[in-house]
């Protein structure tokens, strides 16, 4: 007789499948969807693109046009939200988007393209210029000329500075 | 003139309610374990599919694993003539009872035949599970329409449907073919040839495309003949009200057993053999009690 | 090692005269080294005085640290709550080692794993054929060798000149059972199983009588991955993927085996959150298998029920973590600040568990008193208290065996040691004791989660520490739903883990399933293989075995 009272049970519970995909669907505020970049507020650091575990955000330069892209490729992101923990600048938020099936592969693409700054005295890009100014500000004014030359060429001059101290 | 007519719209009216009783089934199934299941014509939908698909079978010989499922859904259609269902008038001849018995049988001989024949394991395992419970069934199924001749005197389906003397062996018998009716159609839990967890198809497992169509279909339709056979026993055989009391009673009949179906698990062979054995001797001594005029 | 000096360790290791050689490498964590040829007697003294088990082997490409390769045996005394590690080394010219497997059976495919995939081979092993890689695999290619590139692609034309194939040595043993009975071969594809595996069954009618297994299809290559191309911080990420129901343990394991290592005092707060989200992990992977288990015996409608409860519970992971399945909480260290647990969610949570309660009790005894259930549970797939010490099973498997081990209670990690609760213990032995350890389990665990909830303390989420020192040894050791999950660690340089091995616990009880087969009828096989809640996707990308051990061989009894 048990087995009918579980069946008693059941309907009096009632119908529990919701309507889904014909009617919308309530997430919960911390879930974990498509991570989206804010182009205002990244500037390129490279941070997110350490922390990704799968290489879904992938860090190129375009030397010749001298511009710095970060890529954000949706199809191996894996909504672990290290990117948003790790961003310096609070460029890139989880969202709660989770429909993402598209047939052109061009929409899981997000590209954020920096112009980059060139470095005075060799003439090669090596940073961009929003993270200079940003690093700019927090330096203390003497030891901001350092930072405005690309590693190799501060090198040199560190060298040819110390080797005229020791004499 | 009338009478070809009664008898097509007999053949075709139980071949079209057939998946629309099975998709009736899943449905019930579904509301009541929470969810909402499937349309009404999703059995159909899913029979159009197949039959969309080409025929495949393997096993030697080929021609004996597909041909017999053929076989097996032609003697069904045959059992659908002789027998009154939504018209209350078949093809009638003396010993027609008999007829049936023996048609519904041999339908479940050649699906046996076509799963032994592919050589697949599991449809041997399932064949061999299948073969124990029909003996026994088909058993019960002769002990039942011989209480319904021995009471009624006849041998004519004509005058069997509906019953005139309701005595309280053919009541009896009546209640386990209530219960025939639901073993014999692949219901759990008496599902054992098919068992899909544990043979993954079982006796159907080689079929597929067209002569897996025939296959559901056959069941399907072997399920509507056992009810038809317990409904039109009971219900008066008026042309006009007989339609719509039997199809009212058709889909109570359903609902029953999906609900039944629902809330049960599977037996195991040894435990299903033990029941029918039960339900055999029950029957016998109800055969016995109609030939002592009870 | 002077701590041990006296103890009855101490003494043993004197008695065989490598106390010298001994040498701690974290406080629960020893390493025998220059063993040579006491060997034998160091494992089956062991084994018998100290009530240890043997637990699995590890093969490491040690040549850039020191010139060979290393093979590690890992013992573990329970009572002791000490891990044993007995160091093998190998010259990268002459890479042979003595084989443990003639006196302990277990050892067998995790010394063929080592075969397969670091090249050492083992001297006195009874069957050294190919376990994990496939039949074509040339032979002189081992993939976790530092100087194989993940990358690489077979055939690598320009390091072998021919393929070899392996094929000669894989041996599937068809021996004259095959002949007399009917093979039902249950796999790759089969409805009752939910990865791919292969059990060949021989059945006699509808009697089984014998049966063997394959596994190994899904083998990823994570250890390689982790090994070449993610830091620390990403590990924990992929040891969730390991499998699609115990994510977080495997993550918690390999963890709590890197803060071992590197000595890192996780935070209490961080612990007690570890806790609660492992407790959610094993009542929705213990619903889950119920679920599993009424469809495996045909009553779809328990399955139905079962889960419509579970998806509460996967509500809740959600609201927690933000996904239902894979949390991403873990963090060498602690827990990452998103996933912290507010003081307003709480009573969110107890109203949730205590509902899921409420609508589970209502429901299980009525679906387990059901006679169908009760006559294809009760006596069916039994295992006994001996055959259990002897195969080492883990989790609610030895649990209904009547063998009382959980991690949680006698080597507790995370917050288990401030929280009160019972280890369930049946002695039948068959499919219904595990039907209901694991029933008992989900009701503890949700008695757990209360506890901590009440008690959660106001700490930072996560240790401060400089680095991760390179080359030191950790092990990890978790109690997933299935048992005993074990991850051994070495760290490297580059902020990279140098030797990554998750064992996860349906290895151990794997090698049962053809002793519960035996003499059962075939219509009760796949619940039988799913009553040991087997977790192929953990244990592929571990090791395999052959369910044949045991069957005529002496086995060394824990």
């Amino acid at each position: 007789m048990n087995r009918f009272r579980i069946l008693l049970q059941n309907i009096k519970r009632g119908v529990v499948t919701e309507k889904y995909p014909l009617e919308p669907i309530r997430v919960p505020e911390s879930f974990r969807g498509k991570p989206v970049i804010d182009v205002d507020k990244c500037v390129g650091c490279g941070a997110c693109v350490n922390a990704c575990p799968p290489n879904a955000l992938t860090l190129e330069e375009d030397l010749n046009e001298g511009i710095r892209y970060i890529k954000l490729f949706i199809g191996r992101c894996i909504y672990c939200g290290r990117c948003e923990e790790v961003c310096p600048f609070d460029a890139i938020h989880l969202t709660k988007e989770f429909e993402l099936a598209t047939t052109s592969k061009d929409d899981l693409y997000q590209i954020v393209g920096l112009r980059m700054y060139k470095c005075p005295i060799c003439g090669k890009p090596y940073t961009t210029i929003r993270l200079v100014k940003k690093v700019i500000d927090k330096l203390p004014p003497e030891e901001r000329s350092l930072v405005l030359i690309c590693p190799d060429c501060r090198e040199k001059i560190t060298a040819a500075n110390r080797s005229f101290a020791r004499r | 003139m009338f009478k070809l007519l009664y008898i097509l719209i007999n053949l075709f009216g139980l071949l079209l309610l057939a998946p629309i009783l099975d998709g009736l089934e899943r449905s019930i199934k579904a509301k009541l374990q929470n969810r909402r299941g499937p349309s009404l014509l999703q059995t159909w939908y899913d029979l159009i599919k197949l039959f969309k698909k080409n025929p495949g079978s393997t096993g030697t010989p080929r021609f004996l694993v597909r041909y017999s499922i053929y076989l097996s859904f032609t003697t069904l259609l045959i059992a659908c003539i002789i027998m009154p269902s939504i018209i209350p008038y078949s093809y009638s001849f003396i010993g027609d009872i008999i007829v049936l018995v023996y048609l519904l049988i041999s339908s479940k001989i050649f699906l046996i035949l076509g799963s032994i024949s592919s050589g697949n394991p599991y449809s041997l395992v399932g064949s061999s599970r299948e073969v124990s419970l029909s003996m026994l069934a088909e058993l019960i199924f002769a002990e039942i329409i011989s209480v319904f001749a021995i009471t009624n005197n006849s041998l004519l389906i004509e005058e069997l449907f509906p019953a005139k003397i309701f005595k309280p062996s053919l009541i009896c018998s009546l209640i386990l073919l209530f219960f025939i009716g639901y073993v014999e159609s692949t219901r759990l839990p008496f599902e054992l040839g098919e068992a899909e967890p544990e043979l993954s198809g079982g006796i159907i497992l080689e079929y597929t495309g067209l002569d897996l169509a025939f296959a559901y279909y056959s069941v399907l339709i072997r399920r509507i003949i056992y009810s038809t056979i317990l409904i039109n026993i009971i219900i008066p055989g008026n042309v006009f009200i007989h339609p719509i009391l039997y199809l009212g009673c058709l889909f109570l009949l359903t609902i029953i057993y999906s609900s039944i179906e629902a809330s049960f698990g599977r037996l195991r062979i040894d435990s299903a053999l033990s029941i029918l054995n039960k339900a055999v001797l029950i029957g016998g001594g109800i055969v016995v009690a109609a030939v002592l005029g009870l | 090692m002077q701590q041990f000096s006296d103890s009855k360790i101490g003494d043993l290791l004197k008695k065989l005269g490598v106390f010298g050689t001994t040498s701690i490498v974290t406080p629960n964590t020893i390493l025998i080294n220059n063993v040579d040829d006491k060997l034998y007697d160091l494992c089956r003294l062991l084994i018998e005085e100290l009530d240890a088990y043997y637990s699995t082997s590890i093969g490491v490409d040690e040549r850039p640290l020191n010139g060979s390769f290393a093979v590690y045996h890992v013992f573990v005394a329970d009572k002791l709550g000490l891990y044993i590690l007995v160091r093998l080394e190998a010259s990268p010219s002459h890479p042979i080692v003595k084989s443990i497997t003639p006196i302990i059976p277990g050892a067998d495919w995790a010394e063929r794993e080592v075969m397969d995939m670091i090249g050492v081979k083992f001297a006195g092993h009874p069957r050294p054929y190919r376990l994990i890689l496939p039949y074509d695999w040339p032979s002189n290619i081992y993939p976790l060798r530092k100087d194989f590139d993940y990358n690489d692609k077979y055939p690598i034309k320009d390091k072998i000149d021919k393929v070899i194939h392996g094929s000669t040595e894989y041996v599937v043993d068809k021996e004259v059972l095959e002949e007399e009975y009917t093979a039902v071969p249950i796999g790759p594809y089969h409805p009752a199983l939910h990865e791919p595996e292969y059990f060949e069954v021989y059945v006699d009618g509808e009697k089984i009588v014998d049966a063997r297994y394959k596994g190994f299809f899904i083998h990823r290559g994570i250890e390689k991955i982790a090994e070449t191309r993610l830091t620390y911080d990403q590990v924990p990420f992929i040891a969730e993927r390991i499998c699609g129901i115990c994510g977080f343990t495997h993550s918690t394991a390999y963890c709590l085996a890197v803060e071992n290592a590197a000595g890192i005092n996780v935070p209490e707060r961080a612990n007690y959150i570890r806790s609660i989200l492992l407790e959610i992990e094993r009542i929705h992977s213990h619903l889950l298998w119920m679920g599993v288990a009424f469809h495996l015996l045909g009553y779809d409608t328990g399955f139905m029920i079962m889960w419509r409860i579970r998806e509460k519970i996967m509500d809740l992971a959600e609201e927690l973590t933000g996904n239902r399945k894979t949390y991403g909480a873990n963090i060498v260290g602690g827990i990452r600040k998103r996933f912290d647990i507010s003081e307003e969610k709480i009573p969110y949570i107890k109203r949730l568990l205590n509902s899921v309660k409420e609508e589970y009790l209502k429901y299980i005894d009525k679906i387990v008193s059901m006679t169908e259930i009760r006559k294809r549970t009760r006596e069916v797939g039994i295992l006994t208290h001996e055959d259990a010490k002897k195969y080492s099973v883990l989790g609610p498997h030895a649990r209904a065996s009547g063998i009382n081990t959980d991690v949680r209670k006698y080597r507790p990690y995370a917050a288990y040691s401030e929280v009160d609760f019972k280890v369930p213990v049946r002695d039948e032995g068959d499919v219904y004791a595990r039907i209901i350890v694991r029933h008992e389990e989900v009701l503890e665990s949700i008695s757990i989660i209360s506890q901590l909830l009440d008690n959660l303390p106001k700490t930072p989420l996560r240790a401060e520490f400089d680095f991760i020192p390179e080359k030191r040894i950790g092990i990890g050791c978790t109690e997933a739903p299935r048992g005993e999950d074990l991850h051994f660690v070495i760290t490297g340089y580059g902020n990279k883990v140098y030797r990554w091995r998750p064992r996860a616990p349906s290895y151990n009880n794997l090698a049962s399933v053809p002793l519960m087969l035996r003499g059962e009828k075939l219509a009760d096989a796949p619940i039988i293989i799913a009553s040991i809640d087997p977790c192929f996707s953990c244990t592929d990308h571990v090791v395999v075995i052959d369910i044949k051990t045991g069957r005529r061989r002496k086995l060394v009894s824990r």
